[in-house]
């Protein structure tokens, strides 16, 4: 047979054609989803994997209950986290619960071994034995070796500065919410996730605060008072310095003080009858309102009767007063004459206008209401001209008189440091030809007055006395007395308001037995703005008086000019 | 032909792989390794935070009072020692013996009344 080449022709090589172009196109398709599968699986073995690494997050990361740091205007530290062990038990693993128990007992005093027994015995396979450890606390637990015992890290809000800021800073349970103080107030702010990470700054200097409460404890101490309370104001900027009350408590173990009432914020939530001092606000509204001019005055030789009650001098000079000699000399006589003749209705809007008939705005949780007459008739008119019948509290006071003695602005209270750029709101309560007079007025009392004891070498100290009696049992008691001092420094040009008060005091052998704000009170002042002026940033003066002063001394009477 | 073209896809097919799946594990070292620095940086910044805590704690202004008054021989500052730094004058740069009407502050005994110039302004 000899080989026959085959020769497709026609139809027949058309159909392999066609079946050979099949395969082609075939195969490329295929060519082409293995490419695309390819490409898929170097895009999946770059990706991250499916598992999330979430659980390494990082020591503090994984705990609920952090807050963001408090600190002062410096940067100290005064409220931070820091990670505590929590002991709990598997009591079913607990061998021998009752020599547990015994052992457990003796590094947790405050804990009993009957509860440590029952709670080791309980058939649960969990439970709390104490929560935020101190780390000699962990470790003496471990050195146990007790089986069933574990640790579990929380975290603790801890409190460097211990007394110092206690009142302010509040505390947090135990599941780290904010119950009072700032941390109480501001417990949104403080938990935001956002600004966790940058720290709260406070308007506080804690050195001023050290000063003004060391000086505060003194006195206290001194003069055997219940308790004390203290502030210093920036005038201009309302920011507060230092506010203490005292007795005060480790904030470290807070929640136990906080609730018994010998601890009450007396800065901001006692609210108190203040006495003289509120003559000042009398004095600036006579002025301001114009119904009485520095050079006049009235007479104050004889008491005077409003509504069955009698009003007295305390240093009764029984003769005309001038109105500086009114303010200097504190009387009371003079201040209700001056305060009828400007009515009820006057003095209302006037301390309204000054805040001191609401609650004032601040970051803490205790803030105290205002008590005063629900009636505003000719007798409640004269007892609140010199501060009986009304009740503010220590903010409220030294807002006011800040606003009456800066240059007539209202600046509310604020803890927290204003940033350089924001802008200071005031509202204008009184015109700057008052509040010049006012300043001058307050320096003649710390010159020439009841307060001499706060005039504070080259810082040319102002302010005003008050002595309150305090009511017992319905009645004014001559034994029970608030005691304060309000002060502004310099008074030629304030920057500063420094308020001290005794709750209490008692006389002592250096102050001839008197209790009195000129004799208690305003010492604590003076040394205060002698040791914190230059932290202030206050330079001393050779100033001796206010530029009015020379004008105020030709209206005091000639036996009075030294 | 497509023998070759079967070898050559079966070679590329190794390569590639071998290729991808280095990549891979590379990329899963460097996580780790990110990891473990987060977690160690977590540690630092808690330890840093437990150190800040323990400095406001031991420079607390009480405990540095007690201590002072106790070690330290410091006394109260004085206002007569309170000056300004403009007084001082500004520091020549030659050698220059300043002129004799410029006088230096000196110590005072009555806040910022110079003694030398008026010894009777000391009441």
């Amino acid at each position: 047979m000899s080989e026959q080449t085959i020769r497709l022709d026609g139809t027949a090589k058309r159909a392999i054609e066609f079946s050979r172009n099949r395969l082609y196109v075939t195969s490329l398709v295929f060519g082409v989803c293995f490419l695309v599968m390819a490409g898929r699986v170097v895009d999946l073995g770059l990706s991250s994997g499916g598992a999330k690494n979430g659980a390494s997050a990082g020591a503090i990361e994984a705990f609920d209950g952090r807050r963001a740091n408090i600190v002062d205007r410096n940067g100290i530290v005064l409220a931070t986290d820091l990670v505590a062990a929590s002991l709990y038990a598997n009591p079913r693993k607990v061998l021998d619960p009752a020599v547990a128990a015994k052992k457990l007992a003796a590094i947790f005093p405050d804990l009993s071994r009957g509860y440590l027994e029952a709670a080791l015995s309980d058939p649960t396979p969990f439970v709390w034995i104490k929560r935020k450890l101190t780390p000699g606390q962990q470790d003496a637990v471990n050195r146990l070796g007790i089986p069933g015992l574990g640790f579990e890290d929380e975290i603790k809000r801890v409190y460097p500065q211990q007394h110092l800021l206690a009142h302010v800073l509040g505390f947090v349970d135990i599941d780290n919410r904010g119950r009072a103080g700032v941390e109480g107030r501001l417990d949104t702010r403080l938990t935001d996730p956002a600004m966790i990470d940058s720290p709260l700054v406070l308007s506080i200097d804690s050195r001023v605060q050290h000063v003004l409460r060391d000086e505060l404890n003194q006195a206290m101490k001194k003069h055997s008072a219940l308790g004390a309370a203290g502030l210093i104001l920036d005038v201009q900027s309302g920011e507060v310095v230092a506010m203490t009350s005292l007795p005060d408590f480790n904030a470290n173990h807070a929640a136990a003080a906080m609730k018994d009432p010998r601890f009450v914020n007396r800065a901001t939530y006692g609210v108190y009858e203040m006495g003289s001092t509120f003559k000042t606000f009398t004095v600036a509204m006579a002025l301001e309102e114009g119904t009485v001019a520095l050079k006049d005055g009235y007479d104050a030789t004889n008491p005077i009767r409003v509504a069955r009650h009698t009003i007295n001098d305390d240093h009764a000079k029984a003769r005309w007063l001038s109105v500086p000699e009114i303010y200097m000399y504190s009387s009371n006589i003079a201040t209700a004459k001056m305060a009828l003749d400007a009515g009820p209705e006057l003095q209302q809007s006037f301390l309204k206008r000054l805040h001191l008939l609401e609650a004032p705005e601040i970051e803490l949780l205790e803030i105290g209401t205002p008590h005063y007459p629900e009636k505003w008739r000719k007798i409640n008119l004269v007892t609140v001209a010199y501060g009986h019948g009304i009740a503010v509290s220590a903010l409220q006071l030294a807002s006011a008189v800040a606003a009456v003695s800066n240059d007539g602005l209202y600046r509310p209270a604020t803890l927290v440091a204003r940033s350089p750029d924001q802008p200071v709101i005031g509202e204008r309560v009184i015109s700057e030809a008052t509040s010049r007079k006012v300043q001058a007025l307050m320096r003649l009392v710390v010159e020439r007055g009841t307060g001499r004891g706060a005039d504070a070498e080259g810082y040319l100290v102002g302010g005003k006395t008050g002595t309150a009696e305090k009511i017992e049992n319905g009645r004014y008691s001559k034994k029970a007395l608030l005691s304060s001092f309000v002060g502004m420094f310099p008074s030629d040009n304030p920057r500063y308001i420094v308020f001290a008060m005794l709750d209490e005091p008692k006389g002592t052998a250096d102050t001839y037995g008197f209790a009195s704000g000129g004799w208690v009170a305003a010492p604590v002042v003076k040394r205060t703005v002698l040791r914190a002026a230059p932290m202030l940033g206050v330079k001393p003066s050779d100033a001796k008086s206010h530029p009015m002063t020379e004008e105020l001394l030709k209206l005091l009477r000639p036996e009075v000019r030294s | 032909m497509s023998q070759k073209l079967t070898a050559i896809a079966v070679f590329l097919l190794l390569i590639v792989s071998f290729g991808l799946y280095q990549i891979k594990y590379q990329v899963e070292g460097q996580r780790e390794r990110l990891n473990t620095l987060s977690v160690e940086q977590e540690k630092e910044i808690a330890a840093i935070g437990v150190l800040k805590s323990e400095w406001a704690y031991l420079t607390r202004p009480q405990r540095l009072q007690t201590l002072t008054e106790r070690f330290l021989p410091l006394s109260k500052i004085e206002l007569s020692q309170i000056g300004d730094v403009e007084a001082l004058g500004l520091r020549r740069l030659d050698n220059v013996t300043p002129p004799a009407e410029v006088t230096p502050p000196l110590p005072r005994d009555r806040p910022l009344q110079v003694t030398s110039a008026n010894p009777e302004a000391a009441p």
